[in-house]
């Protein structure tokens, strides 16, 4: 595929050797044996399905071995997802989660393949699978300003597709105007009607710009701890082993060397280049200092503010233009589902077990 | 487009969480109808609501560390110092510790784990202290089942079993005709979850061995053959911490490895009054007396 918003396009490709993609496994676990998480990303991971099985089957000898713990996504385009990838990916506890980024409309305008093609057909029977074998995989969504009028009955398709989980973001590196924001405001206004009328009626989902405002003003600081934390949590591992805060900063098939590499997985962290780069992300943009809603914003996302201004702490105008407009409806909405209290509201946001339960729930 | 700061913001008008902690009918008097609607679920979260299972005992702490039961068990037993071998009476369950949890891929405190090994050794060691020895882990009760609901066959990914499965005992003493069992969550996998072949598949994994033990508790009840005592995993979660700024990796990882290992001593604790609530128990049943003891 040659997605038109890819950050990161495939240039000078290398591939992971399988020795590099044991040792970062290796390498992972012994800096948090108790819970290692490897999610596979690419370009597109399952052209490389025999690497995968190989690195996925090291784990769980380690786990053998010594104790650890591992657990699996990948993201994935999905075109190379068939009945016998999804009964190994079950088989081997790995999570898929699916790009795509709503009705075919919104999908094809940016989601081609090499010779210019939209995917949505492709992928339509794909997604009724998908859902057979993992009825709470992702769905990753990309909303640009060339799709943002599409946003709305994007997320409705999907949900009424079946989708639980969806995890939208906005391509903040587009060419975002007065006009598509505004548009944005109005997609984000009948979204917050669809959820309103989706959670009276008792349904269980999933739609992350909205759940992520809600979660920042119910649970304040405690939200924080889902954040990635630029390299403290999360780490993601170039194809020669070098080892970045995020997936932005990983070029497609190069290692991306310079100011951003945090060590290899076989030398381990250069301490001190993480606290370089951890200070610098933890440098919040002035204008935000005397901003209210700090607390509540994506500003300190350090690889978007890399991706769009090419600075670690400087922020985006078209994020903060659209947070601003987010929080509002999102708290508006939330005050209505309060007033009336709605049940699914109240449990999914102030229960504390709302997981288990619901997951008995869907098991009885 | 310019970054903006918004100088003054109300705050919504919906709470936080603390308000839900503090409010415990917000959760409680707002329940979805689907889950009034599933005996299991509506049971649940009223047990959570609780902050506990099936708690038929609760145990509190004197100052001097003692352990006062206010148990119904054994109030009834209170009487009866001298046992009739012929009358078979089950032991309550004697909660101490959540006995519940998840782990996996979003969980970010999750539960230490016992395993069968570990605690037989605490189990063991605190019924030698009474003179009782296990001298075999070779029973299975018959009549003790575990059978898949057939009613879970409505969906299509969780398919049940056809196998049924019996409680095979941790430890049994033939002379007192006494066993004991821990409930694990290796049983929640085997005796719950592993009654279904699952298709669909989730990252996390829910155990809940206090109520797989409630519900071998009921069955013994309804077999009254057998005097058994069941524990469980009381699964203590370990503390969450962030790395502090400064901290090594190798600072963080000893200070996982310790919340570990206190998480670890917490659970062993909770154990062990689950053991001593059931010792009483014994006692006033008359059953150790049969066995001497220190």
């Amino acid at each position: 595929m040659r997605c038109s918003y890819c950050y990161s396009p495939p240039v000078n490709r290398i591939d992971m050797t399988e020795e590099t993609a044991h040792r970062a496994v290796e390498f992972a676990s012994e800096l948090y044996p108790a819970n290692t998480g490897v999610i596979f990303f690419g370009g597109e991971p399952l052209l490389k399905l025999p690497l995968i099985k190989s690195t996925i089957a090291k784990c769980k000898q380690l786990e053998r071995k010594r104790g650890c713990s591992f657990h699996f996504k990948i993201s994935t385009n999905g075109l190379l997802m068939d009945e016998d990838f999804l009964q190994y990916a079950n088989s081997v506890g790995l999570l898929v989660a699916l790009s795509l980024d709503g009705i075919a409309e919104a999908h094809d305008k940016h989601r081609r393949t090499t010779a210019g093609e939209g995917t949505f057909d492709a992928l339509l029977p794909k997604m009724d699978l998908l859902l057979q074998y993992q009825p709470y995989s992702n769905i990753l969504m990309t909303v640009t300003p060339e799709t943002v009028q599409y946003y709305a009955e994007s997320v409705k398709f999907l949900i009424e597709k079946g989708f639980k989980y969806v995890i939208a973001s906005l391509n903040y590196a587009g060419d975002w105007t007065d006009e598509t924001i505004t548009e944005l405001q109005r997609q984000y206004r009948k979204l917050a009607r669809l959820y309103e009328r989706w959670t009276l009626e008792e349904r269980k989902f999933y739609f992350s710009s909205f759940e992520t405002k809600f979660s920042s003003h119910i649970r304040g600081e405690d939200a924080l701890c889902y954040r990635c934390s630029f390299g403290k949590y999360q780490l993601s591992i170039a194809p020669d082993g070098d080892i970045y805060p995020c997936v932005q900063f990983v070029a497609d098939g190069v290692s991306n060397k310079g100011m951003y590499t945090m060590g290899n997985v076989y030398t381990g962290i250069d301490e001190n280049e993480r606290q370089r780069l951890y200070n610098m992300h933890s440098k919040a943009d002035d204008a935000c200092m005397e901003c209210a809603v700090k607390s509540r914003c994506n500003n300190n996302c350090s690889c978007l503010n890399y991706q769009t201004t090419g600075m670690l702490h400087t922020v985006s105008p078209v994020l903060c233009e659209t947070e601003r407009l987010l929080i509002p409806i999102v708290d508006r909405l939330g005050e209505r589902l309060y007033r009336k209290r709605a049940p699914m509201f109240i449990q999914k946001h102030y229960n504390a077990v709302y997981p288990i339960i619901s997951l008995i729930e869907d098991r009885n | 487009m310019k970054v903006k700061p918004i100088k003054i913001y109300t705050e919504p008008f919906y709470p936080t969480r603390e308000f839900a902690v503090l409010n415990p009918e917000l959760l409680r008097y707002n329940v979805p109808a689907i889950w009034k609607a599933k005996p299991l679920v509506a049971g649940t979260l009223a047990a959570f609501l609780l902050g506990g299972g099936i708690r038929k005992v609760t145990a509190q702490e004197t100052e001097q560390g003692q352990v006062v039961e206010s148990d119904e068990g054994i109030a009834e037993n209170e009487q009866s110092q001298t046992r009739d071998k012929s009358i078979v009476q089950v032991a309550p369950l004697f909660i101490h510790g959540d006995g519940q949890g998840s782990a996996g891929c979003i969980v970010v405190a999750p539960p230490v784990f016992l395993s069968e090994e570990e605690a037989s050794v605490v189990i063991e060691e605190e019924f030698k202290k009474q003179g009782v020895i296990f001298d075999t882990d070779e029973v299975t009760l018959d009549e003790v089942t575990f059978e898949p609901d057939t009613a879970m066959a409505r969906y299509n990914w969780l398919k049940p079993d056809t196998v049924e499965k019996n409680l095979n005992l941790d430890g049994f003493n033939r002379t007192l005709g006494l066993g004991y069992e821990f409930v694990s969550h290796y049983d929640y996998d085997e005796l719950v979850t592993g009654l279904y072949k699952q298709e669909g598949w989730s990252s996390v994994s829910y155990f809940s061995p206090v109520s797989l033990a409630g519900n071998i508790t009921e069955k013994l009840e309804n077999c009254g053959k057998y005097n058994v005592a069941i524990f469980y995993d009381p699964m203590c979660r370990i503390k969450g911490s962030s790395m502090n700024k400064g901290q090594t990796p190798e600072e963080y990882q000893e200070e996982q490895q310790a919340l570990y290992l206190e998480a670890r001593e917490r659970s062993i604790e909770l154990l062990k009054r689950q053991i001593s609530d059931f010792i009483y128990w014994l006692k006033k049943t008359g059953v150790l007396d049969q066995a001497g003891g220190e």
